[in-house]
């Protein structure tokens, strides 16, 4: 998943009033210099966990009779993000019943997205057309994910795009975390889960280039506890990371992210109470 | 004429619409024509509309135990020989003897002491928090980019293939040849360009 931003129209709203249509075709006249930030999709992390031995738990997965109650319009983008992310969980565990499930469910709320076109009766047929075929499964729920994204970006959506983004990553982490048992520094989910300091930057940096759009501002000021984990967590001295190994270009060689077994747990608090407050109902 | 901006401006948006609906896919169809061996598509691939002499950053994240392959591809409106470069992000403190000196050809560089978002003004400094005090008057870093590949001293290959043995903040540079264009409208000289980054778990190899 890509996050893009030009410099030059980085505080542009989602207004579309004149002035606005105005910036637009600025931007046409004027190429800026601009920047995309990327953040690798919830199922990359689900499908890493699965190959890394990290047990299914469906029950860390989001109420899905709750979908109906979101009303509250930047919610409604968290909440998308939580769902996919839950979508993407349950495919690359090959929880087909799940799976069907969790797609009628994206597709509901995709509709006050104004993106339900993207998501298609025959989308929802393949599903069932594939319930044999477990990677087939996985890239269709992964499918509906980059087709929310690229339509969002598309049309100028980037507020609500930032917050189903940040909804997306802060339940891949919450089931990631969950699912693990026995945390173990050493093994390849904890590296990842401490190399999501580096995810979480290109994130927290695309909210801050939309912080004037649907409630990006408040959701920010809720982060700041896991930012300020993710801070305390140090990196391996940086070195001339370039190292040809058997004519093998090798990079990033000492680039540990070090957590330790107190950080760890804090980020997962911290994550836990984000979690419940994206998912808590408007009242 | 007030009508005729509106109407002007309204098919301006409708073509950006159009162009970038266009080029989302590009990626997808237009890199992936190298004979390297099997990669599962990454997420972070991407593709966007650039103009002749426009220069765009791509901010990645390379997950330790991972071999990559990044491919970059363009319209042929753009020209055979988009450059792109690819550094990686460390920030370091600077000891107090080293603030005078100069920085390596290979590297560039940018200090500031503050690390606030709220200060967010270029595409550098989403890693300013890290490690960073409070205000102004602490320690002053600097965010290094470490050149780790450059495609016009490869024969402007249009692929890299790379292992990543630690996790890293990458931004992959690219740069479409030619002048800036004085025309104020550039539809024409616009096109596609696209990265896909494709993945695989790095195999150990010996005994």
């Amino acid at each position: 998943m890509v996050l893009s931003s030009c410099s030059a129209e980085s505080k542009r709203t989602e207004s579309t009033d004149k002035k606005e249509k105005k910036v637009e075709v600025a931007d046409v006249e004027e190429p800026a210099r601009s920047s995309y930030f990327a953040i690798p999709s919830p199922k990359q992390m689900f499908t890493f966990i699965n190959a890394n031995g990290v047990e299914y738990n469906k029950s860390l997965v989001n109420d899905i009779n709750a979908a109906d109650n979101y009303t509250d319009p930047s919610k409604k983008a968290l909440v998308f993000g939580v769902y996919t992310a839950d979508l993407a969980y349950v495919a690359a565990y090959q929880d087909v019943e799940a799976t069907l499930k969790l797609y009628k469910t994206v597709r509901k709320l995709s509709i006050d997205l104004q993106i339900e076109e993207l998501m298609t009766d025959e989308m929802m047929e393949n599903i069932q057309v594939n319930m044999e075929n477990p990677d087939s499964l996985a890239e269709i729920a992964a499918n509906s994910y980059y087709n929310a994204v690229e339509h969002l970006e598309d049309n100028g959506q980037e507020g609500k795009l930032a917050l189903m983004s940040l909804g997306g990553w802060t339940e891949s982490m919450f089931i990631t975390m969950n699912a693990i048992k026995d945390v173990d520094l050493g093994s390849s989910a904890v590296r990842r889960i401490a190399a999501q300091k580096i995810t979480f930057n290109n994130l927290y940096a695309y909210l801050a280039m939309n912080d004037d759009k649907l409630g990006v501002k408040e959701e920010m000021e809720k982060v700041q506890r896991i930012k300020d984990v993710f801070q305390s967590l140090k990196k391996g001295a940086p070195s001339k990371s370039k190292e040809k190994k058997g004519g093998k270009l090798v990079f990033g060689k000492g680039n540990k992210i070090q957590i330790s077994i107190e950080q760890y747990l804090e980020l997962k608090s911290a994550i836990e109470m984000y979690r419940s407050q994206i998912v808590t109902q408007n009242i | 004429m007030r009508q005729f901006i509106l109407f002007f401006g309204i098919v301006l948006t409708g073509l950006t619409s159009y162009a970038q609906t266009e080029c989302s896919q590009f990626h997808r169809k237009g890199c992936s024509d190298n004979d390297g061996v099997f990669m599962k598509y990454d997420s972070q691939s991407k593709s966007a509309i650039m103009a002749k002499g426009q220069t765009s950053e791509f901010h990645v994240v390379a997950y330790g135990g991972q071999d990559y392959r990044v491919s970059v591809c363009n319209s042929e409106i753009l020209g055979g020989e988009v450059k792109y470069k690819i550094y990686e992000k460390q920030r370091v403190l600077i000891k107090p003897e080293e603030e005078t000196n100069d920085e390596s050809s290979n590297e560039s560089t940018e200090d500031y002491s503050s690390d606030s978002y709220e200060d967010y003004s270029d595409s550098y400094s989403d890693d300013s928090y890290e490690d960073a005090p409070a205000g102004n008057t602490g320690p002053k870093f600097k965010l290094v980019k470490e050149l780790l590949y450059d495609n016009s001293q490869d024969s402007y290959s249009p692929f890299i293939e790379f292992t990543a043995e630690g996790s890293m903040s990458l931004i992959v540079e690219i740069s479409v040849p030619g002048e800036e264009s004085k025309m104020k409208l550039k539809v024409r000289e616009t096109g596609c360009v696209g990265v896909l980054i494709e993945h695989i778990k790095s195999q150990n190899t010996g005994f």
